[in-house]
């Protein structure tokens, strides 16, 4: 029995206890009072009649008369007068009146005050005695009202307490229940923070837990806090501050196949003429000229989420937004905003915009910006601080021709996987990287996600993607014993029937199942509970189930435990230069520990360089693919 | 009967008061006459109550208007009044084994003297059911019948037969029992060892 029932238990029995004990104690004392009174009722009541029937000198009319005045004019049940030989000589009696209070009341509480007793002389002779019996279900009928009323008032009073009990145990009960959950979280490797309770021994419980989790807590964060502040460093460029060139290629790659998303806008900005303006203001001015102009840029991805600012080359900065219809107004006050920073420091200083208005499906990141580039040819034309807006260069008016083919690939098997091997240690082979390839017209070219995932994410159709690529992979697997690793997009996972249709396919092959890598799309760690789900649900030995991180912040990282997953793909991108330079080796190194801790696996992808593939590998990475 | 007053007396004795000059008389008395027959006991209780016991008034005895006081201490005071006189005698007479029945106190009017009529109370004894009674009177110390007292107007007579049942049931120290005069009495006469 749980503690609180054990409680509740004990208070209901003391509350009961309490009240039955107390209303029949009061009750009995009541009786006690009454019947006292009413044998003292008697007793008068017999010594006065005995004193009227003493005067009376024996005559036998009068004493008749007497009896019979004190008994119509008083509360009587019965008198009698008894003679010197105990025989009743005169009696006047009344059927006893029916009161109000129940018979099994009467039976229980009976009144039983016994006959007024007096004698009664003539002269020096003795008549008798007489007897007294005073109505007594009068004093029945009250002991039943006060009866009543003190059950009525001691329920009340049961009540009063009972609320009180709720109350006081709920207080205590709160802190305990919290702290249970606090220990079970964290026996997931989640961490929760109680509320500290009034009660001294439970707030002092609470405040250690409090502690231990905070402690633990502050240990990852720490560490991620770390790695953030790493990142940051190895990613941006160290005159402006904006992303690098291959770190911002990477997210807008990222952010172009990002689900979900329609339509963005990518801006460039040239500085004209940077070799003149070296000479005019010396490489330090330069540096400071286009630092202004960075500080103009980053408000952008300081004040949207999601949006990018990069530096493309010595004289190209870059800005991505992540919202349609945005590209020709912000390209506007950017110039504008731009024009004012560059008066500041030099007043000479020009530069061009071009903008490209972007619609999915696009490529890839080169070819956004292939786009923006032709927008920017476009505006260099235009002479000084010249603005250049692309419109949408594919139209949305063919997404339904899209989702035709899409479905109609799907449907009819027009699919194959495309295959990466990922060495890991030693060059030996980890896994294959595999990625579904759709053949959307016939005879057409097989298109790489790119092409395709975004709009398969938005006609809801990913989950009947992954599928695919599952059945693919679990026959590839059952060929060659090779093991695979599938990715998943995280759309698919809210997609009604899509997890337990991969858990009968999983089941269908559990030896090929058991050489899976599944890697889901980082959007699935803000529905923490469809990943939890997924996760229970796939669960088979030997199958891992990871997380693409895609460029988030990496303090989040800690809070994916709650996840169960165990693995992290991580892209090339935040990882360059890993073999030669400092800042990126020490991030990679501060990740694999902290995956350490959290006893997950590394996995990258998109390391171009053999160097850092080599170097990334040696730290610890399980796979690494170029 | 001696069973119980021995018991009294070990009882009370405990507080060391049974002994005291006053009250050993009584119990050597009612010693005495176990052996007598009742007018004997009727005529020596009488007497011993006559002589020792002053008259005087409530007021004088116990400083209150109106108190009946107990046998013991009636004797220990050496002084009471009428009531006193015919409780000590009633008890002292039980103890000395005879019925109840045949006792009763009795209110009376009584002409002293030739003067006006006043309250009095006498003890009667009635030999059997009906008889003529004995008066035993304080004022007087023979004991004549009933009808030879013209100067005594009954009023009403009572003793203590069939209120001890009332009594019985319930501790001496109830004060709702204790209310009545004669009833204290009757508890105090029993605490000091009469029946």
């Amino acid at each position: 029995m749980s503690l609180a029932r054990q409680v509740w238990l004990m208070l209901c029995a003391a509350l009961l206890f309490a009240l039955v004990g107390s209303t029949a104690l009061h009750t009995w004392m009541a009786r006690q009072t009454l019947q006292h009174q009413l044998q003292m009722r008697n007793d008068d009541g017999a010594a006065t009649l005995a004193i009227a029937l003493s005067q009376q000198q024996g005559d036998a009319a009068s004493m008749a008369l007497v009896l019979a005045a004190q008994f119509d004019t008083g509360h009587y049940r019965r008198l009698q007068l008894l003679g010197p030989d105990g025989a009743v000589r005169l009696q006047r009696e009344r059927p006893a009146l029916p009161g109000h209070a129940p018979a099994w009341f009467v039976a229980l509480l009976a009144v039983d005050a016994g006959p007024g007793q007096a004698p009664v002389s003539n002269g020096w002779q003795p008549l008798g005695q007489v007897m007294v019996w005073s109505q007594a279900d009068a004093a029945l009928d009250a002991l039943w009202t006060v009866w009543l009323r003190t059950a009525a008032g001691f329920v009340l009073l049961g009540l009063a307490a009972a609320v009180l009990a709720v109350v006081a145990v709920g207080a205590w009960r709160r802190p305990i229940d919290a702290v249970v959950a606090q220990a079970q979280a964290l026996e997931a490797q989640r961490f929760l923070r109680a509320e500290e309770p009034a009660t001294p021994e439970l707030r002092t419980l609470t405040r250690s837990m409090n502690a231990m989790v905070q402690r633990l807590q502050g240990l990852f964060d720490e560490q991620a806090r770390h790695l953030e502040a790493l990142r940051q460093q190895a990613e941006a460029d160290a005159v402006t501050g904006l992303l690098k060139r291959q770190v911002f290629v990477a997210r807008l790659d990222a952010a172009l196949r990002a689900e979900g998303q329609r339509g963005s806008g990518l801006l460039l900005v040239r500085l004209s003429q940077l070799e003149a303006m070296n000479r005019r203001l010396g490489h330090a001015g330069t540096d400071r000229l286009l630092a202004a102009l960075a500080q103009v840029l980053q408000s952008y991805p300081q004040g949207v989420k999601g949006s990018l600012a990069g530096r493309l080359n010595g004289s190209d900065l870059a800005l991505y937004l992540p919202a349609p219809d945005m590209a020709a107004e912000s390209a506007a006050s950017l110039r504008d905003a731009l024009r004012a920073a560059l008066g500041l420091v030099d007043p000479q200083a020009v530069l061009s915009l071009g903008a490209a208005e972007l619609r999915p499906p696009v490529d890839d990141a080169a070819a956004a910006l292939a786009q923006a580039d032709r927008a920017l040819a476009q505006a260099e034309l235009g002479g000084p601080f010249a603005l250049s807006v692309l419109p949408p260069s594919r139209a949305t008016e063919g997404e339904g021709v899209w989702q035709a083919q899409l479905l109609a690939a799907l449907l009819g098997h027009h699919a194959r996987l495309h295959e990466t091997p990922v060495p890991g240690v030693g060059g030996r082979l980890q896994h294959l990287a595999s990625a579904l390839q759709l053949q959307l017209q016939a005879g057409g070219p097989f298109e790489p996600p790119a092409r395709w995932l975004p709009l398969a994410v938005r006609c809801r159709l990913s989950g009947q993607a992954d599928q695919a690529a599952l059945a693919l992979a679990l026959q590839a697997v059952a060929v060659d014993g090779q093991p695979r690793r599938l990715p998943f997009a995280a759309a698919s996972l809210a997609a009604e029937g899509f997890v337990d249709a991969v858990r009968a396919q999983l089941q269908a092959a559990p030896e090929a199942a058991a050489r899976l890598w599944l890697v889901v799309g980082e959007e699935v760690a803000t529905h923490p509970e469809r990943m939890q789900r997924a996760v229970a649900a796939w669960r088979l030995p030997g199958l891992r189930i990871g997380l693409h991180h895609g460029g988030s912040r990496l303090r989040q990282l800690p809070a994916w435990q709650a996840l169960g997953i165990d693995h992290v793909l991580f892209d090339g991108a935040l990882l360059q230069g890993v073999a030669t330079q400092a800042a990126p080796r020490e991030l990679a190194e501060g990740l694999c520990t902290l995956l350490h801790g959290l006893q997950w696996q590394a996995l990258a992808q998109g390391v171009a360089d053999a160097a850092d593939r080599e170097a990334l590998l040696g730290l610890g990475f399980a796979g690494v693919a170029g | 009967m001696r069973a119980g007053l021995v018991a009294g007396l070990l009882l009370w004795g405990g507080t060391a008061q049974a002994s005291d000059a006053a009250v050993q008389p009584l119990w050597l008395l009612l010693d005495g006459v176990q052996a007598q027959d009742e007018l004997s006991r009727l005529r020596t209780i009488h007497l011993f109550f006559n002589r020792r016991i002053r008259f005087a008034t409530d007021e004088v005895a116990w400083g209150q208007v109106d108190y009946w006081a107990s046998p013991l201490e009636t004797l220990r005071r050496g002084a009471g009044d009428c009531e006193d006189f015919a409780i000590a005698k009633y008890f002292s007479l039980l103890a000395a084994g005879v019925p109840a029945a045949r006792l009763r106190l009795v209110y009376v009017r009584a002409r002293l003297d030739e003067g006006p009529l006043q309250p009095h109370m006498v003890l009667a004894y009635y030999a059997a059911p009906g008889a003529d009674p004995l008066v035993l009177d304080n004022l007087q110390d023979d004991i004549v019948p009933a009808s030879r007292r013209d100067d005594l107007r009954p009023v009403f007579s009572f003793n203590s037969e069939g209120l001890w049942q009332g009594v019985g049931a319930v501790s001496a120290g109830d004060p709702a029992l204790r209310l009545t005069r004669w009833r204290e009495v009757m508890v105090k006469a029993r605490a000091e060892g009469f029946r």
